[in-house]
């Protein structure tokens, strides 16, 4: 029988609702903290450090430039990318927390957050651009809030989902583990 | 305990299912959202609405000039000219627009603006531009024209661009021609002033400026003497 993860320990044996007994294979700690690395620095590179070279990007154009065009966001970039680090630590230690009972309310609360850094988007979704001539200025204002908003739907639905999983694990302790985790 | 499955292996708990779906549905969504961004955007890059001034008057190509030498009352009428918008994309395109010129210290001059459009996907539609001129500038004065758009598209994106321009007026008025010689002092005349000039010369909903006229083209003052 192959190992479902690398040098994952003995499977254990879990009562399902029926009553039957049955087996999962928790993986090693290793690898779970390796993907749970992994996963916190993708997320990391998504949630802290795209906005961080956005921020960078637009303090070229933020003031008055030599081209006469000045860029300016209103999206406050630190809280963005302190959030960021947050959800992204948040993401990994999900992963880690997976097969323990602790996995739903890492969950719920990682999702709580990702609403908190989308409302943060949201709100102050607004890029604002001008440019000035002699003889007038041009100034430009691009909301994208409408787009961001979007996002909280998958966000909301993933928040019922972690509350359920909560639930089940008070309720049904280890009663996903076969499944999350089978015996292959 | 032995328990028989009938396809081979255990039935998902049911609070497992549920949240198991609601986990596939919330990536499903966030999939869709980024679908429809990236189509909304297509859609607005490839197939982009389209701008073309209309009027019945002569020299068209601009608002100012296709609603030049209008009569008022006649074509000059509400929908006498605007432009006339195609959105060729997928996603519904809304807009209002509106102008106003003023001089600087001094009186507003004119006023337009347009009603809020929906355009639906693959349609063109009119939209009416109406215009509003109070008084005439002063000869030498500066003024600033102020336009202000706003566009939504696909109920994702708004663009409000607003332009600010400075200009002086400078021309010589000429002698005004009279249209509509009922004059009088209770009785005002309707005069057409020589379109070479600035913009505000091209009338009062879209056709001839008409008095009570302030400053030196009180045409209706002098005619009653």
């Amino acid at each position: 029988m192959t190992a479902a993860y690398p040098s994952s320990p003995p499977p254990t044996l879990v009562s399902s609702p029926d009553g039957a007994w049955l087996p999962f294979r928790r993986p090693s700690p290793p690898w779970l903290y390796t993907v749970g690395v992994l996963k916190t620095l993708w997320s990391l590179f998504f949630f802290a450090v795209v906005p961080y070279f956005v921020f960078q990007l637009l303090g070229h154009f933020s003031g008055s430039s030599s081209s006469g065009i000045s860029v300016h966001s209103d999206l406050p970039f630190q809280a963005l990318i302190d959030l960021g680090i947050v959800l992204s630590l948040l993401t990994g230690a999900r992963h880690i927390a997976k097969p323990t009972r602790w996995f739903g309310p890492i969950w719920f609360f990682r999702a709580v957050v990702k609403v908190g850094y989308v409302l943060l988007i949201a709100w102050n979704a607004i890029l604002m651009a001008s440019i000035g001539f002699s003889s007038g200025s041009v100034s430009i204002m691009f909301d994208y809030s409408g787009t961001i908003y979007l996002f909280l739907i998958g966000t909301a639905l993933a928040m019922i989902a972690a509350l359920i999983t909560a639930y089940e694990d008070v309720k049904y302790p280890g009663e996903r583990l076969p499944f999350d985790y089978p015996v292959k | 305990m032995n328990t028989y499955y009938p396809y081979g292996r255990p039935p998902k708990p049911r609070l497992y299912r549920i949240s198991r779906y609601l986990r596939w549905a919330s990536v499903l969504a966030t999939v869709l959202v980024f679908v429809y961004i990236v189509l909304a955007i297509f859609s607005l890059v490839v197939y982009h609405p389209t701008f073309t001034f209309y009027g019945s008057g002569s020299g068209g190509g601009s608002p100012f000039g296709s609603c030049a030498n209008q009569t008022r009352g006649g074509s000059g009428s509400a929908n006498a000219c605007g432009f006339n918008v195609t959105n060729p994309g997928w996603f519904p395109l809304t807009l209002q627009a509106a102008f106003s010129i003023h001089e600087v210290n001094g009186p507003l001059l004119a006023h337009g603006s347009t009603p809020l459009v929906t355009i639906a996907p693959s349609t063109s539609e009119n939209v009416a531009l109406s215009l509003e001129f109070l008084a005439l500038p002063s000869n030498n004065s500066t003024y600033v024209a102020s336009g202000w758009i706003n566009g939504s598209y696909a109920s994702l994106f708004s663009l409000t661009i607003t332009i600010s321009l400075n200009g002086k007026f400078s021309f010589s008025p000429g002698t005004p021609v009279v249209t509509h010689a009922r004059g009088g002092l209770s009785n005002p005349a309707f005069v057409k002033v020589p379109s070479s000039g600035p913009p505000l010369n091209h009338g009062d909903q879209c056709g001839n400026l008409q008095s009570p006229m302030r400053r030196s083209y009180a045409l209706s003052e002098r005619m009653g003497r």
